[in-house]
């Protein structure tokens, strides 16, 4: 079972809002961190994240374990993240179920891959030596994706529910991928969210999308759209409160704008579960 | 088909240089054979649905290359750059998990590729913009003030090592790339698009690369500040520069001289504390 704390609703951390964040001290419950974006020697990075460690929770989100990758685990790279993680001891770490990389070369991408039964065994084994490495329990989120792959031989909840139970880890529940995938692959978004076992979400994601006549793309670029409000309700109806993150990555608007979405999130949540969400 | 045959046929495809039905004819793969391992519909078949990766892969780290090396781009100009960053990506794709580092090959690749072999200072140009970038979250150091110094009695100047913070480099390089940057940084215009007309002046020099607090700065340096420099990342004390200074001036002005030139050092930040 998933054993980690509620710790509110929280705010990535970006560049563009450094200044606001180490000199305003906005009331933000915890910040979310891009591992890789403080896996560096020293300088502002590291500067700015001491300072907000100092007041804050944060939650260190990768995005280039590659875990789904046929190449071996990069050595290197996880060392480096066991060093950032026992220095700045986050509330938990996470990455996403895909594959980066392949032959020594990284696409910097989130790539899809079949949800097989090879895949299944080969990215259970790669969790657990991770969560050995790091010696605590990650959650693993959901990816939005474009393509399906003929050859899966089960669906994306099935595969993240499997892995969750034979490598004891979490899962991040990203709802705006969630939607997204849904629309572009035809399936119902409430039979994911249904299909994700209660007690292994360890944090959600909301987002905005762009949408595109014959598909939607997960841009990060736009406030979170009402279908994902509506399937954010659907699951905390399933899972209780959730610790929350709402992600905004391009055409980043002032702070103030982003924790506004962060407090609607939280609202929704009062207003779903009552008082048990104050 | 294999986890690992899937990942090297979607690699494949991904990176193709005029996308995925690009991809498909040099491996020689009809795309009816692609439908059958990824799922389409009436909206979008398999091909297009794997250009939508294809096109985030391209744009995404074009994106990062051209703000990373934005002085290039502008010396360039726009087509040319696109060209650039295409062929760096198809032969020299990225190698390291952080997309931080996508960029630190293009100084080197720069030098073998056609625009470079045309312009040999943009391969200088490059190699300034990433270590600029390098030097941004390389590690930090403590830095040595001027009131410190002066808080030391006299006579332990002789012996006081000088170790230069750690974020720095020199860099030499044959034209004055220096004043390239300045110009690009300076957003004006007219002086940017004159780099497409009149590219600089072979004027070798050595470029000090350096970051004090969070900032990154550069500027040339002559050959004896260069020297007592690196004598002084090597472990020399204050007193074996002012030797250095009098093998150059009259003994009565070297000491005087190296003191300025300590304090400049100081006021940049440059020399770390022992």
């Amino acid at each position: 079972m998933l054993h980690l704390p509620y710790i509110g609703h929280g705010v990535g951390l970006r560049t563009q809002h450094y200044g606001t964040v180490l000199d305003e001290q906005p009331r933000v419950d915890w910040f979310e961190v891009i591992s890789e974006n403080f896996m560096v020697e020293g300088g502002n990075p590291r500067r700015v994240l001491r300072k907000v460690r100092e007041r804050h929770p944060i939650v260190l989100h990768g995005v280039a374990l590659s875990i789904g990758s046929v190449d071996p685990l990069d050595p290197r790279y996880l060392e480096q993240l066991a060093t950032l993680a026992a220095e700045t001891e986050p509330a938990w770490v996470s990455d996403h179920l895909c594959w980066s990389s392949v032959g020594g070369h990284y696409s910097h991408d989130l790539l899809p891959l079949p949800f097989t039964e090879e895949a299944l065994t080969h990215v259970v084994e790669r969790v657990a030596r991770v969560q050995d490495k790091l010696k605590r329990q990650i959650l693993i989120e959901n990816v939005s994706s474009y393509v399906t792959f003929t050859q899966s031989a089960m669906t994306e909840w099935q595969f993240l529910a499997e892995l969750c139970t034979r490598a004891d880890c979490g899962i991040l529940l990203d709802v705006n991928n969630v939607f997204v995938s849904a629309f572009n692959h035809g399936f119902e978004a409430n039979d994911f969210v249904d299909g994700i076992p209660v007690g292994r979400v360890g944090q959600v994601h909301l987002a905005g999308h762009s949408v595109f006549p014959t598909h939607l793309l997960d841009t990060h670029d736009h406030a979170v759209c009402d279908g994902v409000w509506a399937l954010y309700r659907r699951a905390l109806e399933r899972f209780g409160r959730l610790t929350t993150l709402v992600e905004w990555d391009d055409h980043i608007p002032p702070f103030d704008e982003v924790l506004a979405e962060s407090k609607k999130a939280a609202a929704i949540e009062r207003e779903v579960l009552g008082d048990v969400a104050a | 088909m294999s986890l690992r045959e899937t990942q090297e046929l979607f690699w494949q495809l991904i990176t193709a240089p005029e996308g995925v039905d690009d991809g498909l004819r040099r491996i020689d793969m009809k795309s009816d054979d692609l439908a059958k391992l990824l799922g389409g519909d009436a909206r979008l078949d398999a091909s297009e649905r794997l250009d939508i990766y294809a096109n985030m892969y391209f744009w995404r780290l074009a994106d990062i290359l051209r703000d990373e090396f934005s002085a290039v781009a502008a010396a360039v100009g726009d087509e040319p750059f696109h060209n650039l960053v295409t062929d760096y990506l198809l032969e020299r794709p990225s190698q390291h998990p952080s997309v931080r580092n996508v960029g630190a090959r293009l100084p080197e690749y720069l030098k073998g590729h056609a625009l470079g072999r045309e312009r040999a200072w943009l391969a200088e140009l490059a190699l300034l913009e990433r270590t600029r970038v390098d030097l941004f979250d390389g590690p930090d150091a403590e830095p040595l003030t001027l009131d410190e110094l002066r808080g030391l009695p006299p006579e332990r100047y002789v012996h006081l090592p000088l170790p230069l913070v750690p974020s720095h480099r020199f860099l030499e390089v044959g034209h004055a790339v220096d004043e390239v940057w300045r110009v690009v940084e300076s957003e004006e215009p007219a002086a940017t698009e004159e780099l497409l007309i009149q590219p600089p002046a072979a004027s070798p020099r050595t470029l000090l690369v350096w970051r004090q607090e969070l900032l990154v700065y550069h500027r040339p340096i002559e050959p004896l500040e260069h020297s007592l420099l690196v004598q002084a990342r090597d472990g020399a004390p204050f007193g074996v520069l002012c030797d250095l200074m009098a093998e150059t001036l009259p003994v009565e002005e070297a000491g005087p001289a190296a003191f300025q030139m300590l304090a400049g050092w100081l006021a940049d930040g440059l020399i770390a504390r022992a």
